[in-house]
């Protein structure tokens, strides 16, 4: 079953070093420890930072669920989900409601996340204020005296030049009124679901180094302003295999007279209300 | 007669867990799942049966990396055995200390002698675990826990701990992000104070 590797492919030494991490990274909400990330068996920028964190978290009772943008079936996810099968023999699943940990690359599951499950994040870039300040040393004292008045400046930035503020995804987040933290390049219409949320959140980035989380029913707010509120995308289309209005959709070019066609990023959600009897959009 | 050989004396260590990767993850998951929850009491795995809670603790979380501070009572009967398993420093003054055993709130240093870390890096502050079981320092109290972890609407409610130990919790949680985090380890479950919590004393 594991036979060549130990249990989760980690060694022992390195979980307990993750797994001190997450637990101080759990007690300062939104705060990123860092720490000794290894090689993987893939390279940084692939979900090395989750799939240390999932590693140190994982046990045989565990049933784990890794997706890539929302889909199930993507290479990343398929990859990391049989990683774990072949150096850890857990049982793997691709419904939300059944998984116990679930490993993400850039989404956030549709389907309400329940108290006791654990979110995975893989995390390229943790810093929220690496673009505005690359200096590590700086953005430290950032941290440490609560100072993100760059971070408001770069919003309304936005809101001078395109009437709006244009982040879509990776929306800085106020973690239990202290930190700045970044969500991961989720976008910003699954912000929500990151505040009071009843399942534990890690985020885990490899080649940075840094692990952090968000405790269950944390508040956790988009940074906005009063006369230009966070406010979430909107469809016109619904999607066209199950014909939601609710989901993420991605748009998918189909030919070179501009026909497109919108699906559900969430392929989970998708699949299950097809199978319930859902339609899609024509 | 025989007179015992010098070396044969028992100088046996206890054992550590019979299976080190399952027990020390299930151990973890439980210590996250308390610190995850704060005032939660959870259960920890019936594997870890004999090692006590302090122990298992130790066994799952210290090595080489963690300067460890225990008190009289559990270093009398537990310094070798940690030393040997978890090849853990052990030092003498608190707030050198990456993780503190302590066998009852009779036995806690004020907490303001663990070291809670420092504004650029709050996580390199200690974690403090108690065992509730062990000698009480005053009457239990009735607390009311806010905060991270912590459903707005169900405040969580324990009937534990003198009311000196939660002023200092108090105070400790004041200096957030710095301060220290505490795990009451005990027979009617572990239980997380991480430094967010916010205190209510009855």
């Amino acid at each position: 079953m594991t036979a060549g590797y130990n249990f989760a492919y980690l060694d022992e030494q390195t979980k307990r070093m993750i797994r001190r991490a997450i637990l101080k990274a759990v007690a300062v909400p939104g705060y990123q420890v860092p720490f000794a990330s290894r090689e993987m068996p893939l390279p940084f920028g692939w979900g090395t930072g989750g799939i240390q964190v999932t590693a140190s978290i994982l046990g045989h009772a565990d049933i784990l669920k890794v997706i890539d943008q929302g889909a199930d079936d993507t290479t990343n996810a398929v990859s990391i989900r049989r990683f774990f099968a072949r150096v850890a023999g857990v049982a793997t699943t691709t419904r939300t409601a059944a998984a116990t940990i679930i490993q993400t690359r850039h989404r956030i599951p549709e389907t309400p996340l329940r108290a006791g499950q654990i979110m995975v994040f893989q995390v390229p870039i943790p810093e929220p204020l690496r673009w505005l300040e690359p200096r590590e040393s700086e953005n430290r004292k950032s941290h440490a005296m609560a100072d993100y008045g760059a971070m408001h400046v770069k919003l309304y930035e936005d809101i001078v030049r395109y009437g709006q503020i244009a982040t879509s995804y990776d929306y800085p987040v106020r973690v239990a009124g202290r930190y700045l933290m970044a969500p991961s390049p989720i976008p910003k219409f699954d912000n929500p679901k990151l505040d009071r949320s009843p399942a534990l959140m890690l985020f885990g980035a490899g080649r940075e180094k840094r692990i952090y989380a968000i405790p269950p029913h944390t508040p956790v707010v988009s940074l906005d302003f009063e006369d230009h509120p966070f406010s979430l995308q909107r469809w016109t289309e619904a999607c066209s295999q199950c014909g939601d209005t609710a989901s993420f959709l991605d748009e998918i070019l189909l030919d070179d007279q501009g026909n497109r066609r919108f699906v559900c990023s969430d392929t989970d959600h998708c699949a299950a209300r097809q199978a319930a009897g859902a339609g899609g959009a024509p | 007669m025989s007179a015992a050989a010098p070396w044969a004396e028992d100088r046996t260590i206890a054992p550590g867990f019979a299976d080190p990767v399952g027990t020390t993850q299930a151990v973890f998951r439980t210590v996250l799942d308390a610190l995850a929850n704060p005032g939660l009491a959870v259960r920890p795995p019936a594997a870890i049966a004999p090692v006590p809670a302090l122990a298992a603790v130790a066994l799952t979380l210290c090595d080489l990396d963690t300067p460890v501070w225990l008190d009289e009572s559990v270093a009398a009967r537990w310094a070798g055995y940690l030393k040997f398993h978890c090849g853990c420093p052990l030092v003498a003054a608190p707030q050198e200390a990456a993780f503190a055993m302590v066998d009852g709130f009779a036995r806690l240093p004020p907490l303001a002698r663990f070291f809670p870390g420092e504004p650029a890096f709050p996580d390199t502050a200690a974690t403090v675990v108690v065992d509730v079981d062990g000698p009480p320092a005053g009457p239990d109290v009735s607390v009311r826990l806010t905060g991270p972890g912590v459903p707005e609407a169900e405040p969580r409610v324990l009937a534990l701990g003198p009311a000196a130990f939660w002023e200092q919790v108090q105070a400790n949680g004041a200096a957030f992000p710095l301060g220290v985090d505490l795990l009451l380890v005990g027979r009617a479950g572990w239980i997380g104070l991480p430094r967010t919590v916010a205190v209510e004393i009855a």
